[in-house]
């Protein structure tokens, strides 16, 4: 018998069938193209096997490479056949029927979720098919009579949308199909993000186009247990704390406050928020825990814990990385069944092979990407770093090599994705991992007892608390510690790929080869010391001043936010857009630390809400405002702007009220000339708030900008009445209003005659700015026009006397 | 059918040395199996325990008052033996069976090479021990022996009280330990002449020694015994 050479065989298969997958999402097949790729493929095939004789191997190879792009293939071309699709491009009208097969995200006004259509009535027929869609249902809940909800209430005889609109449940809608236009472009889009989610069309409708809803008894057992953990989690528990439970435990995130999140995104706790492997680990010790007490039998302890992983995944709903850990665990029970020794690699690319097999686009989802690559992290990364404290274990030593080695191997999906990274998160996970597997534990225990002995459980709540409470101060107390987190705009995918071809070269000498160990240890060390080095002077570097002016007209929706920031390190923004945009974000990616000068034209949500923020994020030395009548504005607005100078005075940050005709140096090179408002002129304007907006000159040697917030012709008009014989003339315009067509008032600009106007919009904004009429009006100044809609955020640099415009997405 | 079956879980589970993780069809490498302290040429011709002259009774055993008639180890229970029996035992990895009952083939050929056997026995497990690890470690290499010396594996034993573990007792209490915890089950027709009894750690010889008792008790004439694993941890 011939020497048969063993191998992984898993090794290969599944990296090649997802390569496959890339390539394949990325070629279109035709014949030609088949016969070109066969025919590199099999010289590969043939050269590498004449290399090392191995045939087989590369045959295994190429064989998954093409499943994979025949598989990608196939679920495209299902797709681009969709009936949904078809119907939506001419809009029809349907009432589709199928399970709600995400959790619902609850709004203020509506309600939304994806949809597995089963069946589809349309022109009186009903066809069967199996396809996604994406429904938005409209209510208003705050009224109490109103009519959408009747005929709800009447099928369901419940008050509550929540009562009946959950995961698995059966629902009959009907309703406008539309098509979701998709963006070809680099980088994450929800559009994309909905694609690979097989949703490719989006019914939108209210609440009383909904014909029919049935529960299913298993997903009504899932809305019983969930229902009772967080009742209970709510009633003994500190709310704060009960919405993280809920989350970290159920599955359910909807709840946690915007706040929590944040804490938990800077400090890098953020995946104690999501269900993940952790939870899987631990429901195996638990159950381990129980059988050691109650002497059960091997296969008994199989069966249970297979039953409670199966529960649980169907309990907290089936997202990637909770599959690919439950997968993982189903291995490791068959491996025990069949009396193999599991291999942590091969389990995980088994897992990955399953999971992408299921559903190709899934290694396009964020959870898949770091599930894996955090679990690949932890079985190679940290036994090299265990080397280094000499193999010596305990607590400290695992615990800092977990974290730490998790860190390094998500860090580039994590700055691809976010941006974002989160350099206190090696520390943060360090002090939070023991309390961490205590909540989770804990907290599932919870669940279940929760359905048995009810008061039994009150002082596990008592300590579930506690621990919770001190998970609390270790993410708020690492989510302000100063340059804690990297900000890098521009990680592109080629970066990552780069990033991974030197972890995996290193691993490989670190690993396969017989180098000595201290050499290897110094090897290491020079690594970090250099990743430590490359973190702290990109730091530097971003916080050094641009060479040249520099605006910034950020893609903040449908608002105005406007970064300048000048040579001498002067930092300057101007509005900062609607709440919950991410202005802080994108301010750190520009790589402030500090703002010279914040400037609030008016205080309307769409400019103050970002600026909220921002104050208290980031160290602001000015704040500029213009005189208001705020005398005919309602209720809510007015204690927004009470609440922004509360902060300012909280903060002891100087602030100033400009009128017009001021003039403010704020360099010996940069000063703002202020236009507008004056005071004793706009009483007569107080009905409209925008008409109030601050209008200056920003002056950086002979550049001149001007910044208009949202006047609108009147007040334009009475500009042009004060400033016959001054110029306000200017080198960029921001269009006033977001280019509302009450805005377009041809005089005014032709008065400024701008080289360059911007206009700071939201895409497919309700209000539909910016009108045609502006439009029309700039290009007969011959204007050249820049969106934030279309580019996204816009930056101008000053050089010589020119603008160099650039568009960073 | 088996082979494709086989190579199938190969795929997801792959063979693997249980030590060093170096790809092996029979889960442990070569090179694992050569760092195994193997029981020399010298040993006490009684109890097997490796000795520095060949004697017939070693210090260990003179005194005891031991029922089976000679007791041999394939090698040292320590380092990589000690590992690879905890993994089998622990575990679960019975994938191990085959290579571990090769193990003991070469030691049965190595001292036992003149008995022809009637057959073969193994230490039982109380049926709840059993039911907790799933199998029975030395049943498992006993029926597996028998497949490649073709003999007949007869199970007559069982073990009727959960005892205290061995390890956690002092010497004087581990013989009262399996006192009358050992019981005949079999036709004694068929337990009868020389009989290979198979356990996979031997350490102070007393549980193999109750069990030789039984079995001569019901008709067999001589019981020699054969461990994976001899502990030395007792002076």
């Amino acid at each position: 018998m011939d020497k048969k050479k063993l191998q992984v065989w898993i090794y290969y298969i599944t990296p090649s069938y997802i390569l496959g997958i890339v390539i394949g999402e990325n070629i279109k097949i035709s014949l030609s193209s088949i016969i070109i790729f066969l025919s590199i493929l099999s010289i590969i095939i043939i050269f590498c096997s004449f290399y090392d004789g191995r045939f087989i191997k590369y045959l295994i190879i190429a064989l998954f490479l093409i499943i994979g792009i025949f598989i990608i293939n196939l679920t495209q071309t299902e797709m681009s056949q969709s009936i949904l699709l078809k119907l939506s491009e001419e809009k029809s009208y349907v009432k589709v029927e199928g399970n709600i097969c995400s959790r619902p995200h609850f709004f203020k006004n509506s309600v939304s979720f994806f949809l597995q259509v089963k069946y589809i009535d349309f022109n009186g027929k009903r066809y069967k098919l199996n396809d996604r869609t994406q429904i938005t249902l409209f209510h208003n809940n705050e009224n109490p009579n109103n009519d959408l909800l009747d005929n709800y209430k009447k099928l369901n005889s419940k008050d509550d949308l929540k009562d009946s609109i959950f995961l698995g449940n059966s629902i009959a809608i009907s309703g406008r199909l539309n098509k979701i236009e998709r963006e070809i472009s680099k980088g994450f889009s929800w559009e994309k993000y909905l694609y690979h989610n097989k949703i490719q069309t989006k019914l939108v409708a209210d609440v009383s186009k909904i014909e029919d809803i049935s529960i299913h008894i298993l997903s009504r057992i899932r809305k019983y247990v969930v229902y009772k953990a967080e009742k209970l989690f709510k009633e003994r528990i500190d709310s704060k704390h009960s919405t993280f439970l809920i989350g970290a435990v159920l599955g359910d995130r909807s709840e946690i406050s915007p706040e929590t999140i944040e804490h938990f995104t800077k400090s890098g706790l953020l995946h104690l928020l999501a269900i993940s492997g952790q939870n899987m680990v631990l429901i195996a010790s638990i159950i381990i825990f129980f059988y050691r007490i109650f002497k059960l039998s091997f296969f008994k302890r199989i069966f249970i814990t297979i039953i409670m992983i199966v529960s649980y995944t169907y309990l907290v709903g089936y997202e990637a990385s909770v599959l690919r850990a439950s997968i993982t665990t189903l291995l490791t029970m068959l491996a025990l069944i069949l009396g193999r020794k599991k291999d942590p690699f091969a389990l995980l690319s088994t897992s990955a092979l399953f999971l992408t097999f299921w559903d190709p686009f899934s290694i396009y989802d964020v959870g898949f990407q770091l599930s894996f690559l955090s679990v690949a992290g932890i079985f190679l990364i940290s036994p090299i770093i265990m080397k280094l404290f000499n193999n010596k274990k305990n607590l400290l030593t695992n615990t800092f090599s977990i974290t730490f080695s998790v860190q390094l191997a998500i860090a580039p999906i994590t700055l691809y994705h976010f941006k974002q990274f989160s350099i206190v998160s090696i520390l943060s996970n360090f002090l939070a991992l023991p309390v961490s597997s205590l909540i989770l534990s804990l907290g599932m225990i919870c669940v279940w007892l929760s359905l048995i002995f009810e008061k039994m459980i009150h002082p596990l709540l008592w300590v579930l608390d506690k621990a919770t409470g001190y998970l609390f101060l270790i993410s708020e107390f690492c989510s302000k510690i100063p340059y804690g987190q990297l900000y890098y705009s521009k990680f592109s995918i080629y970066l990552v790929v780069v990033y991974f071809f030197f972890m995996i070269i290193s691993l490989y000498f670190l690993i396969k080869t017989n180098v000595e160990q201290k050499v290897k240890t110094k090897f290491v060390l020079s690594l970090i010391a250099l990743l430590i080095l490359l973190v702290f002077t990109y730091q530097f570097l971003l916080s050094l001043p641009p060479k040249n002016l520099s605006i910034t007209f950020f893609n903040i929706g449908n608002g105005d936010a406007c970064l300048v920031r000048t040579p001498e390190g002067h930092d300057i923004l101007i509005d900062g857009g609607p709440e919950g945009k991410n202005i802080v974000k994108k301010l750190h990616l520009k790589g402030v630390k500090k703002l010279n000068l914040v400037i609030l034209s008016h205080p309307h949500s769409d400019h103050i809400g970002g600026l909220i923020e921002v104050l208290n994020e980031i160290p602001v030395n000015l704040v500029l405002v213009g005189s208001l009548d705020l005398s005919e504005c309602d209720h809510s607005l007015i204690d927004k702007y009470n609440s922004f100078l509360e902060i300012i005075r909280n903060k002891n940050i100087n602030i100033k009220c400009i009128k017009s005709k001021d003039i403010l140096n704020i360099s010996s090179k940069l000063s703002l000339f202020s236009i507008w408002p004056d005071p004793d002129k706009i009483s007569f304007l107080k009905s409209n708030l925008n008409n109030q907006s601050l209008v200056f000159l920003l002056r950086y040697a002979n550049k001149r900008i001007l910044f208009t917030g949202d006047v609108e012709i009147e007040a334009q008009k009475e500009i042009l009445n004060d400033f016959k014989n001054l110029s306000i003339n200017a080198d960029i315009l921001k269009v006033p209003h977001q280019g509302s067509k009450d805005a377009n008032f041809y005089p005014f600009l032709k008065a400024v005659l701008p080289k360059i106007s911007i206009i700071s919009v939201g895409l497919h904004n309700k209000h539909n700015h910016p009108s045609d009429e502006i439009i029309k009006s700039l290009k007969k100044i011959n204007c050249p026009i820049f969106r934030t809609d279309k580019m996204g955020d816009i930056n101008l640099i000053a050089i010589n006397n020119n603008w160099k415009i650039s568009k960073e997405r | 059918m088996i082979r494709i079956l086989k190579s199938l879980i190969d795929i997801f589970f792959p063979p693997k040395c249980v030590i060093c993780s170096k790809l092996n069809e029979n889960f442990l490498c070569d090179d694992c199996i050569r760092n195994i302290s193997v029981t020399g040429n010298y040993v006490c011709q009684f109890c097997g325990k490796p000795t520095i002259r060949s004697v017939n009774k070693c210090l260990e055993c003179k005194d005891e008052k031991l029922y089976f008639t000679k007791a041999r180890s394939f090698g040292i229970y320590e380092g990589v033996l000690k590992d690879v029996i905890a993994e089998y035992k622990y575990k679960n990895v019975r994938a191990l069976t085959k290579l571990l009952t090769q193990l003991l083939y070469i030691t049965l050929q190595k001292y036992y090479r003149d008995i022809s056997f009637d057959s073969i026995e193994y230490i039982p497990m109380t049926k709840r021990s059993k039911s907790f690890r799933g199998f029975n470690q030395s049943e498992l290499l006993a029926k597996e022996l028998g497949k490649i010396t073709e003999l007949s594996v007869n199970g007559f034993l069982i073990k009727t009280k959960n005892t205290k573990k061995q390890m956690s007792l002092s010497l004087s209490e581990r013989r009262k330990n399996l006192i009358g915890v050992f019981d005949f089950v079999g036709s004694k027709e068929n337990c009868r002449g020389d009989i290979l009894l198979i356990d996979d750690v031997y350490t102070t010889g007393y549980t193999v020694s109750e069990c030789s008792k039984v079995l001569l008790n019901n008709g067999a004439n001589d019981i020699y015994v054969l461990t994976l694993a001899r502990s030395l941890l007792i002076q």
